[in-house]
C-alpha cells in the first residue's frame, strides 16, 4: 500500500504545482483528452501489470498496438462489420500473446528476448501492411468506440475502467489471481505445490498482448484513423507505469491501482507540458527522472526500513 | 596497540561495545559487547532471530550498528561496507553462496584481484596463484572443477580460500555446516581449526551442539537480541548446552513388533532405478499407514532423489508403484504424485519451497485456495488460524509476508503448507536443515503426531541426528542403493553411521 499512498501524495503534489503554473488544465475539454489519454495507455498498462506480477514482463506491446491499429482499419475499409473487425484484431493479439507466453514459458527463453523479438515482429508488419501510410477509416459509423458515450467520454474509456476494475478483482479475488501472484514470486515453488504455472504465463502473456491490441483500436477509433506509430512507445511507458505503480520486476508484486495512478500521474504531466509548450520532447526527459526518482526512494526505504 | 589491550587468550583482534541495532520496531541486537583473539573460535548459538546472525553481520561491515562502538586491533572502526572490513582484514562468508557457476575454483579464488603481467592474466598464472594460496594456508582444494560443479563443502572451502588470498585473517561463517553432513562438517571445522591455530580467528554460527561442543574454543548464547551467555567451550558440559535449549524428552519409540503389524503399505515402489548425477540402482520400498519412514543418506547417496522420485519431480527410468495394492509406472509430474495422495516439502526453501512475496495466509493456502474461481478468504482462514496455532507459528498475523519470518518459521509454514490437501503420504526432503533447534523439535512433534494420526511421513535426511530421533524406520542409502534398514528399537546413531559405512 505504502507505494500506491506515496503516488496519491505526488500525484496530489503535481496537480496543485499545475494549478499555479498552468490553470488551463483544469478546463472540462483537457480533463477528457487527459482521461482520454489516460485510457489508450492504461489498458495496456493493466495486461502489462499481469506479466510483470507473473514475473517477466512484455515489450512487444509496442508492436502489437500499431499491428492491430492497421488490421482493424484495413478490415473495417475492406468492408467486414466492425464489430467483426474489432473481435478478429483482438483474436490476432491473444495470439501473439500465447506465442509470447508459450515461448517464454515452455520453452524457456529470456522474456527480454522473446518480446523483443515479437515487438520487432509486428512492429514491423504494422509498417508492412500500411506501407508506412496512414489508414484513414472510410466509414463513419466503424468509429464506434470513438464516439462520445458520457459527459463527452468515449465508449473505450467506459471499457477501459471495466477491464481495469476486472483485472483488480481477479488479481485479490480469485485463485487464478492468486496463482498469478504465486507463479511471479517463486515459479519454482509455486510448480513443486502444484499450481499450473506455465498455463498461468501463457495466461498473462495472451491477455496482455489482446489489451494491447485493443489500445490499438481505441487509438485508431479515436483518430478514426491507424497508422504505424500508434503506441509505439508503450513498451516502455506501460512498463514505467508498472514500476511506478509499485512493482518489483522481480514479479510477485505490483497492483492495478497503483498502475492506473501512475498512468494518470505521467498523462497529466505530459498534457501539462504540451499546454504549457514546454515541448513534447521534454515529456520523455522528465518520465525517465520521475522513475528514477520514485525507484530511487523506495530502494532507500527498503534499505533503511526493513530487514534485509 | 596499546599494551593494556592484550589480554591472557592471545591479543584481541576484534572488540565491540554496546551494539545495537533495531529493523523497524524490532530490536535485533541489544547493547551487545562481544571481544574475539588471536586465533580464537567463537561460536555463535541461539535461535533464528535471537541476534546471532545481526551481531555477524555487523562485525562483517553487511549491516551497520545502531549504536555501539568497535575496534580492530586497537584502534576504532566505523565499517560501511565488507568491503571496509576486508581492508581491516575481515571477511564474511555468508550461508548462501554465490558464485559464478562456469569459473573453476582458481579462477574464483582470484577473482577480482587477477594475477597479471603487464595486464596480461593466462589460466597458468592464475593456476598458479591459486595453488600458492592453498598452499600457504595448508588447505586442498581440486583447483580445476567448476564451481557449479563443486561439493557443498568444497565450495565453503574455496570462499575461505579465497578471504584468505585477500588477507583476511577474520573469518566470520554464517551456518557454514548447515548444508553440509557430518563427515564434510567436521572436515570443514577441522580445517579452520588448523587456520586457527596459525592465527586466524574465527567466528560462526551454529546449530549444532555436537560441533559447537567440540570445535570452539567459546560460545556466545544470544536470546532476544541479547548476549546471554559468553563462556569458555571447556567450562561447558554438553548436555548443559542441550538442556538450555532442548525442552522436550525423547518420546518412547513405537516397537518393533507394533510397526510391523500393519499388513497393506498405502504405497510400495519396486526397482526404481534412475540415471543422473546420483542414480538410484534397484531401490525398493514399502511405506506403511502410520510410520515415519527415514531414508537417512549423505549427499549423493540418493535419499534426496528417492524424495524427488515420490513427489514426482525426478523420474526414474524404470521401476514401478504400488499404490493402494494398484502397480503404476512412478509419477511424472507433482500433480500425478499429489492425485496419488503424496504431498512433497522440498529440501531448498528458499527456492522450492515458500513464496517470499505472498504473506503467510496465502503460502499456507498455496495449494487448494478455497473456491474454484472467486477465494473464499474467510472459509480459509479457519485451516490458517489452526496451522498457526499447532505449528506455534511465530507472526504478528496471517497476513504478514512469510519473507519476515525467521528461517524456523518459515519451515514450519512451508511444512504446515503441504497438510491443506490431507495427503496420505507426506515426504518431507531435509525438513529441519537450518532450523533453530525449538522448532526443529515442534516439526519434529507434529509429524509424529501426524503419523499417529494415520499418515505415511517419509523424511530423508542427512542429518544422522534427525535419522536417528524421529523414524520408526530407517532406510539407510549409499551409493543410490539400500544398504540396510533398522526398525524401532534399533535404530540409532551407531547403526544407522555402520550401515551407511561412513565411520566405526
Amino acid at each position: 500500500m505504502t507505494a500506491v499512498t506515496t503516488l496519491i501524495a505526488s500525484y496530489g503534489v503535481t496537480l496543485t504545482v499545475v494549478a499555479i503554473l498552468v490553470p488551463q488544465f483544469y478546463t472540462p475539454g483537457n480533463f477528457q483528452v487527459v482521461v482520454t489519454a489516460s485510457a489508450i495507455i492504461g489498458v495496456i498498462s493493466v495486461g502489462q501489470t499481469l506479466v510483470v506480477i507473473a514475473g517477466a514482463f512484455d515489450l512487444s506491446v509496442g508492436g502489437v498496438a500499431p499491428l492491430a491499429a492497421i488490421v482493424f482499419a484495413k478490415l473495417a475499409n475492406n468492408g467486414m462489420s466492425v464489430s467483426e473487425a474489432i473481435l478478429v484484431t483482438v483474436l490476432i493479439g491473444l495470439a501473439v500473446g500465447v506465442g509470447n507466453g508459450y515461448v517464454v514459458s515452455v520453452l524457456s527463453v529470456n522474456p527480454l528476448i522473446t518480446t523483443l523479438a515479437t515487438l520487432s515482429i509486428c512492429g514491423g508488419a504494422a509498417y508492412a501492411l500500411s506501407g508506412g501510410l496512414t489508414v484513414t477509416l472510410t466509414h463513419p459509423s466503424d468509429g464506434v468506440l470513438g464516439e462520445f458515450a458520457i459527459a463527452q467520454l468515449p465508449y473505450f474509456v467506459l471499457i477501459f475502467i471495466t477491464i481495469a476494475v476486472a483485472a483488480g478483482l481477479v488479481l485479490r479475488f480469485t485463485v487464478p489471481g492468486r496463482w498469478i501472484h504465486a507463479t511471479g514470486g517463486s515459479e519454482e515453488a509455486a510448480r513443486i505445490a502444484g499450481i499450473p504455472t506455465r498455463a498461468t504465463v501463457i495466461a498473462v502473456y495472451a491477455a496482455c498482448a489482446a489489451l494491447a491490441a485493443l489500445a490499438g483500436l481505441f487509438a485508431t477509433s479515436e483518430l478514426f484513423a491507424g497508422t504505424a506509430t500508434i503506441q509505439n512507445d508503450s513498451s516502455l511507458t506501460s512498463v514505467t507505469a508498472v514500476v511506478l505503480g509499485g512493482a518489483e520486476l522481480t514479479g510477485g508484486t505490483g497492483s492495478v491501482t497503483g498502475t492506473i495512478l501512475a498512468v494518470l500521474l505521467l498523462s497529466s504531466i505530459s498534457n501539462t507540458l504540451a499546454i504549457g509548450q514546454v515541448g513534447t520532447f521534454y515529456t520523455q526527459i522528465i518520465t525517465g527522472a520521475i522513475l528514477l526518482m520514485v525507484v530511487l526512494a523506495s530502494r532507500l526505504a527498503s534499505r533503511f526500513g526493513t530487514r534485509p | 596497540m596499546n599494551a593494556a589491550d592484550i589480554s591472557t587468550t592471545g591479543s584481541t583482534r576484534l572488540a565491540a561495545h554496546g551494539l545495537s541495532k533495531s529493523y523497524g520496531a524490532t530490536r535485533a541486537l541489544k547493547n551487545v559487547d562481544f571481544r574475539l583473539g588471536r586465533g580464537e573460535v567463537v561460536a555463535l548459538v541461539g535461535e533464528n532471530g535471537a541476534g546471532k546472525s545481526t551481531l555477524a553481520r555487523i562485525l562483517a561491515g553487511a549491516v551497520m550498528p545502531d549504536e555501539g562502538r568497535m575496534f580492530a586491533d586497537g584502534s576504532p572502526v566505523r565499517f560501511r561496507s565488507p568491503r571496509e572490513a576486508l581492508k581491516r582484514g575481515i571477511a564474511f562468508i555468508p550461508q548462501e553462496l554465490s558464485y559464478p557457476p562456469d569459473f573453476t575454483t582458481a579462477e574464483n579464488l582470484v577473482l577480482g584481484n587477477w594475477p597479471s603481467r603487464h595486464g596480461l592474466v593466462t589460466r597458468a598464472r592464475i593456476r598458479a596463484a591459486a595453488a600458492g594460496i592453498a598452499a600457504e594456508h595448508g588447505l586442498f582444494l581440486e583447483l580445476e572443477r567448476k564451481m557449479g560443479t563443486c561439493r557443498a563443502a568444497d565450495l565453503q572451502t574455496a570462499e575461505i580460500l579465497k578471504a584468505l588470498g585477500r588477507d583476511a585473517s577474520i573469518l566470520i561463517l554464517d551456518e557454514p555446516t548447515s548444508a553440509l553432513d557430518r563427515e564434510d562438517s567436521e572436515r570443514l571445522l577441522r580445517d579452520l581449526r588448523l587456520l586457527a591455530n596459525r592465527g586466524v580467528s574465527i567466528v560462526f554460527i551454529s546449530h549444532r551442539f555436537d560441533e559447537v561442543a567440540s570445535f570452539s574454543d567459546r560460545i556466545c548464547g544470544f536470546r532476544d537480541g541479547e548476549l546471554v551467555e559468553d563462556i569458555a567451550t571447556a567450562d561447558y558440559q554438553r548436555s548443559d548446552l542441550i538442556s538450555r535449549f532442548a525442552t522436550h524428552s525423547r518420546r518412547h519409540r513405537t516397537d518393533t513388533s507394533e510397526a510391523g503389524s500393519q499388513k497393506q503399505p498405502v504405497l510400495r515402489l519396486a526397482r526404481w532405478r534412475s540415471g543422473g548425477r546420483t542414480p538410484l540402482r534397484d531401490v525398493s520400498l514399502e511405506v506403511q499407514r502410520g510410520e515415519v519412514l527415514g531414508l537417512y543418506g549423505q549427499r549423493g547417496s540418493g535419499a534426496e532423489v528417492l524424495a524427488e522420485g515420490l513427489a514426482g519431480l525426478t523420474r526414474p527410468v524404470s521401476g514401478w508403484v504400488m499404490v493402494d495394492g494398484k502397480p503404476r509406472p512412478p509419477f511424472r509430474s507433482s500433480r500425478e504424485a499429489s492425485a496419488a495422495g503424496i504431498a512433497y516439502v522440498p529440501a531448498d526453501r528458499g527456492r522450492q519451497g515458500i513464496v517470499p512475496t505472498l504473506s503467510l495466509h496465502e503460502n499456507l493456502t498455496l495449494m487448494k485456495p478455497s473456491g474454484h474461481i472467486v477465494l473464499r478468504r474467510s472459509a480459509e482462514r479457519a485451516f490458517v488460524d489452526q496451522q498457526i496455532k499447532s505449528w506455534r507459528i511465530r507472526c504478528r498475523n496471517p497476513d504478514q509476508r512469510v519473507s519476515e519470518l525467521s528461517g524456523g518459521n518459515q519451515q514450519k509454514v512451508l511444512v504446515a503448507s503441504r497438510l491443506i490437501a490431507a495427503p496420505r503420504i507426506l515426504v518431507l526432503s531435509e525438513p529441519t536443515r537450518g532450523v533453530d533447534l525449538p522448532s526443529r523439535q515442534q516439526i519434529h512433534s507434529n509429524l509424529r503426531q501426524l503419523a499417529t494420526a494415520g499418515t505415511a511421513v517419509v523424511v530423508a535426511t542427512t542429518d544422522v541426528g534427525e535419522a536417528a530421533n524421529l523414524p520408526d524406520r530407517v532406510v539407510v542409502l549409499r551409493d543410490g542403493q539400500v544398504m540396510g534398514e533398522l526398525l524401532g528399537s534399533h535404530v540409532s546413531h551407531a547403526a544407522i553411521l555402520e550401515l551407511s559405512g561412513g565411520r566405526r
